[in-house]
């Protein structure tokens, strides 16, 4: 006589709870539809690795481009800081102009017109403003992101040096102000030997800004 | 390898097109203290002339207005170059730290969407 088998029932019960989550799935590559879900899984996953290449690329070529743009403005003041060098050992009276403001660690050599081109080589000074040293209002514009962007951080009494053809003329800040970029007053002559120094504001904003942000020093006296 | 040869030709790329931008911005900027004193001197010729023809009488009255002339020369080449921005103080801010956040947004992007 055959005995029959016993059935499951009489396992302990621990095993009927299935504490262990034990979850058996079919592969994904049986079966069409599983098959199908695969294929578009894996065109998501290439969309993405596309996307994220074109990402590096474009966050690659940008990067690039603003380091060397940095990395020319700082070469091309090293070469300007040895002309001057050069021309100051010789005193000649039209060469270039070295600004020094201590108190922003500024020392950069001034360009001749304000052009896109000389803004990004260093400050640069207001063809037909008066000559650094001699009588009027003599302007110099610098951008608030390179070479200018300690100038808010100056305050009335501080010391600015324009060094030109062996001489140094010792200008002091009287005043500071905020003024509409369409304000040309700024650039009118004076009687006096004046210093404008001209850079845009909001100094920590970026893009095109609204307002200019203007330090006027006056030649000191003793000088 | 090859997302390596992309990425570095992408960059070498990059660094090419800021080069030539440079040069452009060279060629076309170049010496402008140059070009400057180019522009007061033609604009000079007219108004030195037009002192001359009216400077016979004295010499006082010829020094007069040789100074004027001198002082509209000097005017004019401050509007022409504050007019080449419509009537606007000098722009003095670059997109420079634009693009720089731009590019490091593309790289953070990028990073987390091949995660």
């Amino acid at each position: 006589m055959q005995v029959l088998r016993t059935s499951t029932f009489g396992r302990p019960r621990r095993f009927n709870r299935n504490r262990l989550k034990l979850v058996l799935k079919p592969a994904p590559w049986r079966g069409p539809e599983n098959h199908e879900k695969s294929k578009l899984l894996n065109r998501g996953s290439r969309r993405r690795l596309i996307v994220s290449y074109v990402l590096f690329s474009v966050g690659g070529v940008l990067c690039t481009y603003v380091a060397g743009s940095y990395a020319w403005m700082y070469a091309e003041q090293v070469k300007l800081l040895r002309e001057w060098k050069a021309q100051n050992a010789s005193t000649q009276s039209d060469g270039l102009t070295k600004l020094s403001i201590p108190r922003i660690h500024l020392r950069d050599v001034v360009l001749e017109g304000i052009s896109t081109h000389s803004l990004l080589s260093g400050p640069a000074h207001l063809t037909g403003s008066a000559t650094p040293g001699t009588k009027g209002n003599s302007v110099i514009a610098g951008h608030r992101d390179t070479f200018f962007r300690h100038v808010h951080n100056l305050r009335l009494g501080d010391d600015v040096y324009l060094s030109k053809g062996g001489k140094q003329f010792h200008y002091v800040i009287k005043s500071r102000r905020i003024v509409e970029a369409t304000d040309l007053s700024v650039l009118g002559q004076t009687p006096d030997p004046e210093l404008t120094l001209i850079t845009c504001y909001p100094t920590h904003a970026i893009g095109p800004a609204s307002h200019r942000l203007i330090v006027v020093a006056k030649l000191d006296v003793g000088n | 390898m090859t997302r390596v040869v992309v990425f570095l030709a992408a960059t070498l790329l990059a660094a090419s097109l800021g080069a030539v931008s440079q040069d452009n911005s060279n060629t076309t900027g170049q010496n402008p203290g140059v070009t400057a004193q180019r522009s007061t001197s033609s604009q000079s010729s007219p108004a030195s002339s037009s002192a001359a023809s009216s400077a016979g009488a004295n010499d006082s009255r010829r020094n007069a207005t040789t100074t004027k002339a001198g002082n509209d020369v000097k005017d004019s080449a401050l509007s022409q170059e504050t007019a080449g921005n419509t009537a606007q103080l000098p722009q003095t801010s670059t997109i420079l730290p634009l693009l720089g956040l731009i590019g490091l947004g593309s790289l953070i992007a990028g990073f987390f969407a091949r995660r």
